[in-house]
């Protein structure tokens, strides 16, 4: 419960990071999850980030397992909400305000220019991710395989996470 | 209400996910099918930002951008605040409305136009 404050703070300060996706604040969560707070190591957050994509609805409300596993139910509700609420109520307003700018010439300006910021950011977020998540050759083959697979066919992705933990209980031990 | 549809069955299955890694995660073999599921989803992320990019970035200024950001958080580690930051302004600068000197405003004066 001496949590609930700094995990308020934490995923509220993440929130407004997503700008694009949630793998954009991937490494800020990890300074603040890992590094300055020390809630979880480097391969729990991984790990729990991991789970998150098998979550029907939104991938983030992974920050929820973080609470659970920090505070108990209390801390996942508080996480859920610190991340959500701030970024819903935002983009509910610039949405608005979005629609009035339609004629401003910097709003193209803006489009353009912050998107290949934002898949840069998750790009980055990603490599930080994979130098946890990929450990020796089975790990590489396993994600090689879900690249593919999630390129090629139309199958639920989650099925093929599923699969690969399947693969790891019985290679990866 | 329809938020909350959305969001309810992630919530509890993240919360339960969150009480069975607690118990578990210590197990050997919930370890290795974590970090089976951990390729997996890195496999996944990997797929979904490629498909994106293929789809948004267009031209040299693009690359330029998304590896400067790549590289402010992986090499230059100063963090995704600053990154957006400075990156983002270099981004939008290079995307700036051109500027018709003949008729400096005329984009500008069109939009005030229009919220009248």
């Amino acid at each position: 419960m001496a949590q609930i404050p700094a995990l308020i703070r934490v995923f509220t300060f993440l929130s407004f990071l997503t700008i694009g996706g949630g793998m954009a604040a991937f490494p800020e969560m990890k300074v603040q999850v890992v590094d300055v707070h020390r809630w979880l190591t480097n391969e729990q957050l991984v790990h729990v980030y991991s789970t998150g994509q098998m979550s029907p609805g939104p991938n983030m409300m992974m920050v929820a397992e973080i609470g659970q596993l920090v505070a108990g139910f209390a801390g996942a509700a508080v996480c859920a909400l610190a991340f959500f609420l701030p970024t819903g109520v935002l983009t509910f307003g610039v949405g608005r305000l979005w629609k009035r700018l339609d004629k401003w010439p910097w709003r193209s300006s803006i489009q353009k220019g912050l998107g290949p910021v934002a898949i840069g950011l998750a790009v980055g977020g990603l490599i930080i991710f994979g130098k946890t998540a990929i450990t020796n050759w089975i790990t590489v083959v396993l994600a090689l395989l879900t690249f593919i697979a999630v390129n090629r066919t139309k199958i639920n992705p989650a099925l093929f996470i599923l699969a690969a933990g399947a693969v790891g209980v019985v290679v990866l031990k | 209400m329809a938020l909350l549809g959305i969001c309810l069955p992630a919530f509890v299955f993240m919360v339960l996910a969150g009480i069975v890694y607690g118990q578990h995660s210590v197990r050997p073999w919930a370890t290795a099918g974590l970090r089976g599921v951990a390729a997996a989803a890195t496999g996944l992320l990997a797929a979904t930002w490629f498909q994106i990019g293929k789809k948004s970035l267009k031209g040299v200024y693009d690359a330029v951008f998304v590896v400067a950001a790549i590289l402010g958080i992986t090499y230059f580690k100063v963090g995704v605040p600053l990154t957006l930051l400075v990156v983002g302004a270099f981004a939008i600068f290079a995307y700036r409305p051109h500027v018709k000197h003949e008729k400096p405003a005329e984009e500008t004066e069109e939009w005030l136009r229009s919220l009248h």
